[in-house]
């Protein structure tokens, strides 16, 4: 039985954590930058169009019921703005699908990878250090 | 053996179950995110036709930041500055110290190394002002032939104070090169997100050199003997005419980012949030 576990450990831990490198980048000190969390059903209660630093503050359920409050960042409205973000794409009540890399601290808060809207529609974040020193702002 | 399947099938079934629902980790699509700048959308515009002669004027998208050279030796000065410098790139924004973290100004020349997604020139008499995009902010570069001030920050009464973006004096050389030459950039300000200083005897020079109507390039030299061995070419940067003459409103808010700070650079640091 020991082992059964710990196959299903193995085997759940495997797939549930794959990883992918992400280049290092200004502001990304904060963030676990080599894996994305994924969460589906998510939905919008604020979306801060600011700068230098938009939000998108968002709950999600877990499995057992319980809401979870997340804030995750992105670009500056000059950078996703290019993206096909304006300053209404998401509202509060959308519900989403949300990719983002999270703190090192075990808090809800994240870099925004990507949000894909109920429509399909995917916005992408701002780019960031692939190309020398992008960043947040 | 049998059994040892089923568990896996159990296993391998259970995961995608879970997978499905309310929160997953897995590898996503590489980021390759599109343009980051009005520059990088444009693309290569092409030459556009020829220069116009001694003009500047009308607006430029440069990228997001200017391609850096490394710094020479810093002097012991310098060393030290540069020490008690906490950049973004190496601390959670909340535990850094760059100026930038509470919308204080970039300063002159980081303004011209960062944030350059759009810059515009146009001139008065005696004087050619320069704007950048980021915080709208501007600079008088002077044309009517007088000196730059001396002893910036000295503590005679008719010594000049700092300035966030310093004291310019601007000529032409030739017909399509621009040289500005720039004192007095305040203390406060650092020279790039890096993180290098500066000191109050910084001397910059900048050289706008119109290639043809859609491209201008330019090279920045610093010279600031307290902080650095040697003068040294910073960047080389270059910047597109926007054909529309218009770009983003690109501001640093205080209030926007006091709220960015609590609700996210702080948690992120130090897990306050969960």
């Amino acid at each position: 039985m020991q082992s059964k576990l710990l196959l299903f450990l193995t085997l759940f831990g495997g797939l549930s954590t794959i990883c992918r490198p992400l280049n290092a980048h200004h502001g990304s000190a904060s963030y676990k930058t080599d894996k994305v969390v994924v969460m589906k059903q998510a939905t919008v209660t604020k979306f801060v169009w600011a700068n230098p630093h938009s939000m998108l503050l968002f709950d999600v359920k877990d499995d057992h019921g319980n809401t979870a409050h997340w804030a995750g960042e992105a670009g500056s409205p000059s950078a996703i703005r290019l993206l096909g973000w304006n300053k209404n794409s998401l509202q509060a009540g959308d519900v989403i699908t949300v990719q983002l890399y999270p703190s090192k601290f075990e808090s809800n808060v994240g870099r925004l990878e990507e949000v894909v809207l109920a429509d399909g529609t995917t916005l992408k974040d701002s780019p960031r250090g692939d190309r020398g020193v992008l960043s947040r702002y | 053996m049998r059994n040892l399947l089923q568990c896996c099938v159990v296993s391998l079934a259970g995961v995608l179950v879970v997978s499905t629902f309310v929160f997953a980790q897995s590898s996503p699509k590489p980021n390759f995110g599109g343009p980051g700048s009005l520059n990088e959308k444009l693309g290569d515009t092409g030459p556009g036709g020829p220069a116009p002669r001694r003009d500047l004027t009308g607006f430029w998208a440069g990228k997001v930041a200017a391609k850096l050279n490394p710094v020479p030796a810093m002097t012991p000065w310098g060393q030290e500055q540069f020490r008690l410098h906490k950049t973004n790139g190496e601390y959670p924004v909340a535990d850094s110290n760059d100026p930038i973290k509470g919308c204080d100004p970039l300063g002159f020349p980081r303004n011209m190394l960062f944030m350059t997604r759009g810059i515009v020139f146009t001139t008065m008499p005696g004087k050619t002002i320069e704007m950048s995009e980021y915080n709208r902010i501007w600079r008088e570069i002077w044309t009517d032939g007088r000196e730059l001030p001396k002893n910036v920050g000295g503590r005679s009464a008719d010594a000049p104070d700092p300035r966030w973006y310093g004291y310019s004096v601007g000529r032409w050389e030739g017909d399509y090169t621009f040289v500005v030459n720039t004192v007095g950039s305040d203390e406060r300000t650092w020279l790039d997100n890096a993180g290098h200083p500066h000191s109050i005897d910084l001397r910059v020079e900048e050289r706008y050199t119109r290639v043809n109507h859609n491209h201008l390039e330019v090279t920045i030299k610093i010279d600031d003997p307290k902080a650095y061995a040697q003068p040294f070419v910073i960047t080389k940067s270059e910047f597109t005419w926007i054909p529309e003459q218009d770009f983003e409103e690109e501001l640093c808010v205080p209030s926007e980012q006091a709220e960015y700070l609590k609700l996210v650079a702080e948690p992120a640091a130090h897990g306050k949030s969960k």
